[in-house]
This record gives C-alpha cells, sequence and structure tokens, in this order.
C-alpha cells in the first residue's frame, strides 16, 4: 500500500501552480526536444518537423477538448451544446490521440509527402511520445485525477476516502517500462513504423486493460483509446511485417 | 542541435509557450475538484424535469421518463425551465428540491433508506445523496424539524441543510479535505476533520467557524467520535504513523495521543463512554481503548474493518468489513468480545448505522452500490441495489 500525499502546491504571488501543471508543461517541451533531436538525426529539416508538430498538437488540444464535450453526454450536447460546453470542460484522450493523428495525416497530405516520409513522422512521434506521456502521467498521479477500484493491492494508494488504485501512478509506472524498452530497442536499426506500431500495440492494449480498473463499469468511450491506438497500431506492425515478407522473398537466394 | 525559425515558426512557438503557460497556471486541483463520487439529482433542462448523475468531473442524463425512484410528474419546471444541471465542480453543494434554482419542493430525491418521523443525529460522512424527503406531500414546517450536517470533501465544505423546507442553510468552508463531522452532545458545536491536519470547531448557533485547531502536519484527521459528556473528542489520523489524538473540548487543545497501529479510520465510543473502537480498513483487527486509561485492551480479529455501529445499550457492536467475497457486518458482544452473528451485505461494506430502537442496520455497500438493510428483530438481510452508477460512501437517518 503506498501512503497518499496531496498534490504539492506553489505559490507565485497571487498565482498557486499545482505539480501536475508543471509536470504537464515539462511533458510537452522534453516530448518536443525529443522529437525535434530524432528527426534532426534523421536528417529531417527541424523546422519543418517543428510546424508539423505544432499543427499536431493544435489538433490534438482541440479534439481532446471537444470530444470532452461532445462524447461525454451527446444527447445534452445535441439539445443544448452550450450547457455541455459550460457542463463538460476537460480532456479526453481518444479526442486528443484520434485528431493529432488525424492532423499529421493531412499536413503531410497538404504538403505532398510520401506516405513513407508521412510514416517517418510518425514514428519520430510515437517514439518520443512515452517519454512526454510519462511525465505528464507523473503529474496526474499527484494529482490523483485517475482514481480507480477500490483496493488493497500493493500499488493501491491509502486515499483519505479509503484505498483504492491511482490509475495515472499505475499509468506512470508502466511508461517508465515503455520507456526503457523503447531506448533499448533504438539500440539497433528499425524499419520505419516500427516504434508507431509497436506504440500503438502495447500502449493501446495496455489502455484497454487500465480501463477495467476505472470505478465506472468499463465505458465503451473510456476504452475507445485503447482500442483506436492498439487497433492502429496493430495495421502498422501488420504491414511492417508484410512489407518484410515481400523484401525476403524478393532477395535472390544465397548459394 | 542549434534550431534557427522563421518568424512565423516564432510565432508558433510563442502559442505553444502560452499553451504552455495556461497548462501550468490553470490547471486544476483535480484531487480535491472532480471525482468519485457519483451523485444523482433532478434540473429542469429545455423545460422537462430531468434525473441527471455525476460521475467524476462529468455529468450526464439518466432520464426524463419515469423510473422506480424517480417520477417526473413530481417536479414543475414552468417557473425554472432550465436550471443548470450542477457539475461537482462549479457549486458547493448538490440543489436540493425547493432551492431557487432547483426544482419544485414537492418531491425529493431518489434514496435508499426508508422515511421516518424524527432524526437521530449520526456520525456523517460524505453522503451519496442528500437526506431523503418524503415525496407525497408537503409537510408542516415547524422547529422539530431537525438540521443536517453534511462534509462536501471535494469543495472542502460543511453544508448544513434544514429538513423542513428541505434547502441548503448555509454552506461553511473548511479546512481542505473536510471526511467526518460529530456533534457534541448539547448541539452546540460540530467537529469536523480534515484530512489536510485540522480540525474544525463549527458554532452551530451562528454557523461559522469558532476555532481551527492545526494539528502536527503528522497527523491526518479522519474519523472523530465524541465522549457521551462533552467532554473529550477523539480523533484517528489515517497514515502510517496511525495514532488517536484525545482532544478536551472546553481548552480545544491535544492532550493525548494513543498509539495505534498504522491507517486507523472509523472511531466510535460506546454509549457509556467506557471505550473506544478503532477500525482498520487496511489492517486485520478492530483494537478496543479504554478511555480512561488511553490504553488497547483488547482487538478483535476482523479484517478490513470499517465502521462501527452501537446499539443503545452499548451491549452489541455491529461493525462492517469487507471480506474476500461478499462484505459482512459482525455482531459483537461488548461485554464477551464474542461473535454473536456474522450478516452477509453487499460487497465492500463502508459505512452502518443503527435505527432508533436497535430495529434496524443500514449498510452502505460501496463496491456494489447498494445499501443492505438488516432486521435485527428477524435476523433479515435484504440488498437493494440502487441503480446507475451509485457508490454510496455515507449514510444517515432521517427520522
Amino acid at each position: 500500500m503506498l501512503p497518499y500525499y496531496p498534490q504539492p502546491v506553489f505559490h507565485l504571488g497571487p498565482f498557486e501552480i499545482h505539480a501536475f501543471g508543471i509536470l504537464a508543461a515539462i511533458a510537452v517541451v522534453v516530448g518536443g526536444r525529443c522529437i525535434l533531436l530524432r528527426a534532426h538525426r534523421q536528417g529531417i529539416p527541424v523546422e519543418q518537423m517543428f510546424r508539423f508538430c505544432f499543427w499536431v498538437y493544435i489538433c490534438a488540444m482541440a479534439g481532446a477538448f471537444l470530444s470532452k464535450i461532445v462524447l461525454d453526454d451527446f444527447p445534452a450536447f445535441f439539445v443544448d451544446p452550450v450547457h455541455a460546453f459550460r457542463v463538460n470542460m476537460g480532456v479526453r484522450s481518444v479526442g486528443g490521440i484520434s485528431s493529432g493523428f488525424l492532423a499529421a495525416v493531412v499536413w503531410c497530405r497538404f504538403h505532398k509527402l510520401s506516405a513513407l516520409e508521412t510514416m517517418r513522422r510518425l514514428d519520430i512521434i510515437a517514439y518520443a511520445m512515452p517519454l512526454g506521456w510519462m511525465i505528464g502521467r507523473l503529474g496526474c498521479a499527484l494529482a490523483h485525477d485517475h482514481r480507480g477500484l477500490a483496493s488493497t493491492s500493493w500499488v493501491a494508494v491509502a486515499f483519505p476516502e479509503g484505498p483504492r488504485y491511482d490509475l495515472g501512478l499505475i499509468e506512470f509506472l508502466f511508461l517508465i517500462c515503455m520507456v526503457s524498452a523503447f531506448w533499448l530497442l533504438d539500440r539497433r536499426p528499425r524499419p520505419v513504423g516500427f516504434f508507431f506500431g509497436l506504440f500503438g500495440v502495447v500502449y493501446g492494449g495496455f489502455r484497454i486493460w487500465l480501463d477495467t480498473l476505472h470505478v465506472q463499469p468499463a465505458r465503451f468511450y473510456g476504452g475507445a483509446a485503447g482500442v483506436l491506438v492498439g487497433l492502429v497500431g496493430f495495421a502498422v506492425m501488420l504491414a511492417l511485417q508484410r512489407s518484410r515478407a515481400a523484401e525476403t522473398a524478393q532477395k535472390p537466394a544465397v548459394v | 542541435m542549434t534550431i534557427r525559425l522563421s518568424a512565423s515558426t516564432k510565432f508558433m512557438a510563442a502559442g505553444i509557450l502560452l499553451s504552455l503557460g495556461w497548462f501550468v497556471l490553470e490547471s486544476c486541483d483535480c484531487d480535491t475538484t472532480g471525482f468519485y463520487y457519483d451523485d444523482f439529482w433532478v434540473a429542469c433542462v429545455a423545460g422537462k424535469p430531468t434525473l441527471m448523475a455525476s460521475s467524476g468531473s462529468s455529468v450526464s442524463t439518466v432520464s426524463t421518463g419515469p423510473l422506480a425512484d424517480f417520477s417526473p410528474a413530481n417536479y414543475d419546471c414552468k417557473k425554472d425551465s432550465n436550471s443548470p444541471p450542477r457539475p461537482r465542480a462549479s457549486a458547493p453543494a448538490d440543489l436540493p428540491p425547493g432551492t431557487s434554482s432547483g426544482p419544485s419542493p414537492v418531491a425529493g430525491r431518489p434514496h435508499a433508506t426508508p422515511a421516518a418521523a424524527a432524526y437521530l443525529p449520526q456520525q456523517l460522512r460524505l453522503l451519496p445523496f442528500l437526506p431523503y424527503v418524503p415525496p407525497s406531500a408537503t409537510p408542516t414546517c415547524d422547529s422539530s424539524f431537525p438540521d443536517v450536517l453534511q462534509t462536501d470533501q471535494l469543495e472542502g465544505l460543511l453544508t448544513r441543510i434544514t429538513t423542513c423546507p428541505f434547502a441548503i442553510k448555509i454552506t461553511i468552508p473548511m479546512v481542505p479535505l473536510p471526511l467526518q463531522v460529530a456533534v457534541t452532545p448539547d448541539g452546540s458545536t460540530a467537529l469536523v476533520t480534515s484530512f489536510n491536519s485540522a480540525l474544525n470547531f463549527v458554532n452551530l448557533a451562528t454557523n461559522t467557524v469558532s476555532f481551527t485547531l492545526m494539528t502536527d502536519p503528522s497527523i491526518n484527521p479522519d474519523g472523530i467520535a465524541i465522549s457521551p459528556d462533552g467532554t473529550r473528542a477523539y480523533i484517528t489520523s489515517f497514515n502510517t504513523n496511525g495514532g488517536v489524538s484525545v482532544i478536551e473540548l472546553a481548552s480545544r487543545a491535544i492532550i493525548a495521543t494513543i498509539p495505534t497501529n498504522a491507517f486507523p479510520q472509523g472511531v466510535e465510543i460506546t454509549p457509556d463512554g467506557s471505550q473506544l473502537w478503532v477500525t482498520y480498513p487496511l489492517g486485520a483487527s478492530v483494537d478496543i481503548f479504554d478511555t480512561l486509561t488511553n490504553t488497547r485492551v483488547t482487538g478483535l480479529n476482523i479484517g478490513q474493518s470499517v465502521d462501527v455501529a452501537f446499539n443503545s445499550t452499548g451491549t452489541h457492536a455491529y461493525i462492517t468489513s469487507s471480506g474476500t467475497g461478499s462484505g459482512l457486518v459482525t455482531e459483537i458482544d461488548t461485554s464477551t468480545y464474542k461473535t454473536l452473528n456474522t450478516y452477509a451485505v453487499g460487497s465492500q461494506p463502508v459505512d452502518i448505522s443503527i435505527s432508533y430502537a436497535d430495529q434496524f442496520l443500514v449498510v452502505n455497500n460501496y463496491g456494489e452500490g447498494s445499501v443492505s438493510v438488516i432486521d435485527l428483530g428477524k435476523n433479515a438481510v435484504v440488498t437493494t441495489q440502487l441503480g446507475g452508477n451509485s457508490t454510496p460512501t455515507g449514510i444517515s437517518w432521517v427520522h
């Protein structure tokens, strides 16, 4: 059982700054820096990559906010959108991930980049994603904003209202492993799309499992992020496997 | 790596920085503003009485049609056709029927506890619903109708609710994370524990905080009990250090600390004031202390105990505990400490309360969203699902 600590709060003049906000900002900066460094190493113009990331970031943020408003209670949104905006402010990862992905594809199409170049950029983002996400989830773990089912497991947190899972903390621990695995796997050359596919399959599967620990029964929209990421990742991994098989078939036999 | 950016890209970078600034300055204090206890209330949406539910920070529409506990015909939306369904984060407490922006006062809210005729002050925790008011008629109010106190952990408030008319009287800010409340026997003061190392003294005549006892940071107050003579309060410290602090109410000072195991939560005092029973939701026992010597007398092997209730004479104790399967209520003879009976209730039972005349025990089952009512005369248990996404944690009697 892990002890409970309230979220650290810092005071800066009239402002109250919560640890979550600081870590979310650091996550974006560190993730962005990692993306640009990796793009630079792969010969992609850094400024071009930065502009690419900018639009992905903007669209992902907008999608995350909008999906929260629309998906949380679609009938209510349909009846009274203004009211839905007032009540359902927040973010949903499924909206952020899907709209960020769509923005990336559209941006690449707009700039007439080939499918391979599009995948190269997505692969770079997918490699950096767990690192930034991990820092962000540390913020969630400190803010305790993803409380899960009541439990006395060793990884549960002794909240004031009783011990229960802290899903932000669990995801943070998982992402530490994922970042380490990505770093180790990156020591050898990998085909374009490898990290994108791997991220989708592994993280998607994890999110589907994590959703079972929510306080609420499994929700379609809650599980949608995991399903979506998992399916896209699986498709990419399948495509990689098939292209590798085709390459092997084309190679002449070595005598 | 040196990055040289064009003017337009720098503009984009500034945009990202601004958004990060927003992250830093506007990020919520999520721990206390939006989560976990589901709630139901009725609001007027587009002129129709609508049963609403909140789960975490999200709000959803349950039904505009009649359900078992909800009859739209009991509500009138003519005057206020669009009372906003209230999210947790935007208001200090639930909109009760009869308030200016709520529905008409003729109906109560879905609730599992039965209606009765008087009120027994109980130690209240965060209530999943406001107390029940009979929906059949508007009662004739007089001074005999009691008020109810409710802690709102999410908003850091103590809410005082009048039961006739049914309305929020006042909300009183507490030190963050208020958990439990107890009223002194003379009814003059309510004591509210705040997990953030404080005990709030609320003058119930003026509805103001008359004194705040800030404890050592190593103490995280959770459960509270007041001695029957009103001279002392006992608060548990829900952390690894544990301990029960003894507070002299006249001087409002901690006069002793009773060492306990880690994470004590519930504390109840026997009706004669001689013993203190302490529960450990994470432990394997219930500890019993002598209030005269502040020493541990004995312990009961009841694992994952959460709450204790005594019958009016103090001869029997009822302890809720979570096992691996369904939850249990164990009935103990307080003179021999022997188990007299066990009652299987729903999963993860939390708070327990006993009615006047020791007839019924009511248990909130947090794990499965149900309430178990134990008829002590018939040794019968009836468990009722609350429906929706209820996760009941608090309990009170409105007699």
